[in-house]
């Protein structure tokens, strides 16, 4: 049986962050209701139709703020789709926690349910860090919320930090990695702050309000969190992820694997037999278009073959052990060397690829320039 | 036909003053064509006409007026081109008439192409009806252009027809000016042939169709005629004139103007201004004011990708059986590869053919900065033109140089003049001249090298007058300069497609510009790049391009795979176009960075 990840997206939150361009937004109990709903309805659509016969190895309630939902709603989700699919009996089951929007009976309420794995946004351990942020949580709020976790019974435990913020000294970061690592998490992302598109950062960064560190510095934070992070016993596993041994964050795994995956929910996005759809984004929406035709699918394509093998590679490469190579010759019935040969010989030349007959990865040169690297094996 | 009802004229003007309006307008209200017909006949006619075989240009046509008092004249109303970068052909077109109708907007006044062009009626004694248009906008102001048509133009006002083209008010006055002032043709049907050829183009069904004016004797179908200039020798195969329809004729006698086929083969093979004749019974004197058209502005056409370079020669040969104005051979360039240089009339003219080969030929192109031609003097006396600076290097022993000049004509409102010395001060101009066209408006002339023109100057003078002023220009002469070659070079190595030859004075501020454009618009690569502007073999601005060392995406889960391959894909794309000079690639626009350099 094929194996499928779940992804459920939860779109509300108390407050929407600067930096933020995920599809959130501000919650509304009455529509959350709905959309809980909306989302149990859509999720015994693709049970019964597309994702029948599939084994689900992951759940992953991504947002927005999960948590922002009423728990009783949380045990639900998980209810039915375990009534629905076929779920793993080591399924990994996540969710993403801000602190500040939860405490200790919900988390215990959601550990006896099921859910496993608790990813926490903290972004950062200091006052100013988090206010530039837009985040509503305190420094405390972090610490509660960790040892509420922790004592919710969370073994695998996962936090998210920002850097290369406006104005970061690079004390300070080595202090938000030394503070993370003091809650001895079993996995930990850091992520370089990246300005995107129709977010508030960008509008200031626009008008000149707002100015990131320069490249190298930028990189000088990284090159940091990558030491750090390492020498105190994790794995760097995946561009921005650390991790304990086994403690791979196994839903986002599939991604990067290019696998199949089940995204649910306003705005989320679906990986199924070689075809990739998105829902439409806007809740209200969803939840008017779930009612009446049980999907609200608003975009989707067929990948052509030099796609999806380009997609493969972008995701692949991601991982610092690199792409595994005989799956990707078995999956498009074609040799990796004939296809990629002028790239590869450039690019090991250039000393930014590493390569052995079953895995190509980036190098600890290549790593800082990924994107440059996967450029080159797109069509 | 009678000569005495016979009206050769053309619409002149500045842009957009209204002249199409003005000749639809005419064309209409001679019964020319029905309202209905207009739209697809004179204004998209290009597949309509084809299908008839042949094309006809819109404007040029011979319309049948009949006036209150029942007299019937024939009106050959003569298009002429509408830029600067043709005056040759304005000049020849109006040496096929007998007068003009100068189109003024009521709103705007006198512009410099105004100026320009009645300058070029007046050098052939033509008669200047002056029209005043656009009279029913809110903001008209027919006295002031009356005033400024007294006073500048030295035009008796008096005789002004006011009209709105586009209400089709002062339409009939007009066509009354026309036959009341505008004289008819002279010219003696029996003497020997002499007929003005004052346009050309090529059609693909008959060949190579030619605009005369007969201005002695007569021409029959079947004639056998020759090309004074060129020496060509062929048979008339028809005759005829547009209405715009159009209608044969056996027979065009002095005075008259038309069409002509004669199996011409090469557009190239019919000069504007020539001489038609007999071959039989020649005229002893040709027509005078014909000349060679030279192109005046050269820039290098390159295919980004090699594998183009055929196409690009073919869509320049078949551009060029429409437009025998433009000129090209081939070239190699160290960091291009393989291309050609091409010349142009003018700006306008080279925008034109950049614009035609991607849109109707589809080649993608890399088009390098223009220059202007060079005469180089040697030490023992030869004179050497080039049109890329890159071929100074291949000349020794250079004792001088020559650039061209042009005279430039610039109308303002008074609150820029400031701006405007400044900006011509910093272009090398000279001024010659100053005067107040009225309280309030300014025409100044300058004497500037054309290489400080060829550049980006109309921009910023429209910039910098908030694109009040009006600019026309016109070539002098060659003039000894002190020049230099300006040279960059990428990781050392000369960028020859990026040579430029500029004024010694200005060259340090030049190069300076230079590469801090060029830092840029070249995005960081994996490497360090060095940019260099150097002068002979020292170097006079340098930037450095640090090597890019972080391109990488933090976050990339489900929902960020479809955008962020988009990305990449798109950013590939632009990869693509890049051309590739050594280890560094640098993108098309790169290769106009000195278009920016303001040289301050």
């Amino acid at each position: 049986m094929n194996s499928l990840g779940l992804y459920l997206h939860i779109p509300y939150c108390l407050h929407k962050c600067g930096y933020c361009d995920f599809n959130s937004h501000k919650i509304n109990t009455e529509e959350m209701d709905a959309y809980v709903t909306a989302l149990l309805r859509e999720m015994a659509h693709y049970a019964k139709g597309p994702a029948k016969d599939r084994q689900i190895a992951t759940i992953f309630l991504g947002g927005g703020t999960p948590t922002t939902l009423p728990v009783h709603w949380l045990e639900e989700i998980l209810k039915t789709i375990r009534d629905r699919f076929n779920v793993a009996d080591d399924c990994e089951i996540s969710f993403e926690a801000n602190p500040a929007t939860v405490s200790l009976e919900p988390l215990q309420r959601m550990r006896t349910a099921g859910y496993n794995r608790i990813s926490i946004g903290v972004q950062s351990f200091h006052e100013p860090e988090l206010k530039l942020l837009d985040r509503i949580h305190s420094e405390e709020e972090i610490h509660m919320t960790v040892e509420k976790a922790r004592e919710a019974g969370f073994d695998n435990l996962s936090l998210d930090l920002m850097f290369a913020l406006p104005g970061q000294t690079m004390a300070s970061w080595e202090d938000n990695l030394a503070q993370a690592l003091s809650k001895n998490p079993e996995h930990l992302s850091t992520y370089n702050l990246t300005i995107e598109p129709e977010t508030a950062f960008h509008t200031l960064k626009a008008k000149g309000k707002l100015t990131l560190p320069p490249d190298d510095f930028q990189l000088e934070f990284y090159k940091k969190s990558i030491q750090t992070v390492t020498e105190a016993g994790y794995r760097h596993y995946e561009i921005s992820n650390f991790c304990k041994p086994e403690k791979e964050c196994r839903h986002n795994l599939i991604y990067w694997n290019n696998g199949d995956t089940l995204g649910l929910g306003a705005g989320a996005s679906s990986y199924l037999d070689g075809s990739r759809f998105k829902n439409c984004n806007l809740p209200a929406r969803y939840i008017r278009e779930i009612e009446t035709q049980s999907t609200a699918v608003e975009f989707s394509e067929q990948l052509e073959s030099r796609q999806a093998m380009g997609e493969t590679l972008m995701l692949g490469l991601r991982l610092r052990e690199g792409m595994n190579i005989p799956p990707f010759e078995e999956r498009f019935q074609t040799s990796f060397h004939k296809t990629y040969d002028e790239v590869i010989s450039s690019l090991t030349k250039k000393n930014l690829i590493t390569l052995d007959k079953n895995r190509i990865a980036l190098s600890p040169e290549g790593l800082f320039l990924a994107d440059s690297v996967i450029l080159e094996f797109l069509a | 036909m009678n000569q005495n009802q016979l009206r050769n004229f053309s619409i002149i003007a500045h842009i957009d003053h209204g002249k199409s309006t003005l000749a639809d307008k005419l064309i209409l209200s001679t019964g020319g064509l029905e309202k209905r017909e207009m739209k697809e006949q004179v204004l998209d006619n290009m597949d309509l006409e084809r299908e008839r075989g042949i094309t006809i240009k819109a404007q040029t046509v011979c319309l049948s007026y009949k006036n209150a008092k029942g007299e019937i004249y024939t009106f050959n109303m003569i298009d002429t081109p509408g830029h600067v970068d043709f005056t040759y052909e304005v000049s020849r077109s109006l040496a096929a008439c007998e007068g003009v109708l100068l189109v003024v907007d009521a709103t705007q006044g006198i512009q410099a192409q105004t100026l320009a062009n009645l300058n070029l009626a007046m050098q052939h004694d033509l008669y200047i009806i002056p029209v005043i248009n656009k009279i029913d906008l809110p903001s008209a102001d027919p006295d002031n252009v009356k005033e400024q048509l007294e006073d500048i133009c030295q035009i008796e006002a008096d005789e002004a027809v006011l009209v709105s083209a586009k209400e089709g008010i002062g339409i009939e006055e007009v066509m009354n000016a026309v036959v009341a002032h505008i004289p008819p043709p002279t010219g003696d049907c029996d003497s020997p042939l002499k007929c003005l050829l004052f346009d050309a183009w090529y059609d693909s069904y008959r060949g190579v169709i030619v605009l005369i004016k007969v201005k002695e004797g007569t021409l029959k179908t079947g004639d056998e005629i020759v090309m004074m200039a060129t020496g060509n020798k062929f048979t008339v195969e028809e005759l005829g004139v547009f209405t715009p329809a159009q209608q044969r004729k056996e027979i065009l006698r002095a005075g008259e103007v038309g069409y002509m086929v004669a199996n011409i083969k090469q557009l190239d093979q019919t000069k504007i201004g020539d001489t038609v004749t007999h071959s039989q019974k020649p005229t002893s004197e040709a027509l005078p004011g014909y000349k060679e058209v030279k192109p005046m502005v050269f820039s290098g056409l390159y295919p980004i990708s090699g594998d183009q370079y055929e196409m690009l020669r073919d869509a320049l040969k078949k551009l060029r059986l429409n437009d025998a104005s433009v000129s090209y051979e081939a070239e190699t360039s160290t960091a291009l590869g393989f291309g050609f240089r091409c010349g142009f009339l003018g700006l306008l003219h080279m925008e034109i053919v950049r614009e035609r080969l991607t849109r109707e030929y589809h080649v993608d192109l890399l088009t390098t900065a223009p220059t202007v031609v060079y005469n180089i003097f040697t030490t023992d006396g030869q004179v050497i033109q080039i049109d890329n600076p890159a071929k100074l290097n291949e000349i020794k022993n250079i004792d001088h140089l020559e650039e061209p000049y042009v005279v430039g004509t610039i109308i303002a409102p008074e609150e820029y003049i400031g701006t405007i010395m400044a900006l011509t001060r910093d272009r090398r101009g000279n001024q010659v001249k100053m005067e107040y066209l009225n309280p309030g408006t300014v025409l100044l002339q300058y004497e500037i090298p054309f290489n400080e023109i060829v550049l980006d100057f109309y921009d910023k003078l429209k910039s910098s007058t908030k694109g009040f002023a009006s600019f026309d220009y016109e070539f002098i002469d060659f003039r000894a300069s002190n020049l230099v070659k300006l040279d960059v070079l990428l990781n050392g190595e000369v960028v020859d497609a990026l040579s430029m030859i500029v004024h010694k004075d200005k060259v340090y501020f030049q190069g300076r510009d230079l590469v801090k454009n060029l830092k840029e618009q070249i995005p960081r690569q994996m490497y360090e790049v060095a940019i260099q502007a150097a002068v002979g073999s020292k170097v006079i601005a340098r930037q450095t391009i640090k090597a890019l060392r972080k391109n990488v995406l933090a976050k990339c889960y489900g929902g960020d795979i479809t955008r962020k391959r988009k990305l990449l894909e798109k950013q590939k794309e632009g990869k693509k176009k890049m051309k590739q000079i050594g280890k560094v690639e640098i993108p098309q626009e790169a290769f106009l960075a000195v278009l920016r350099t303001d040289g301050k």
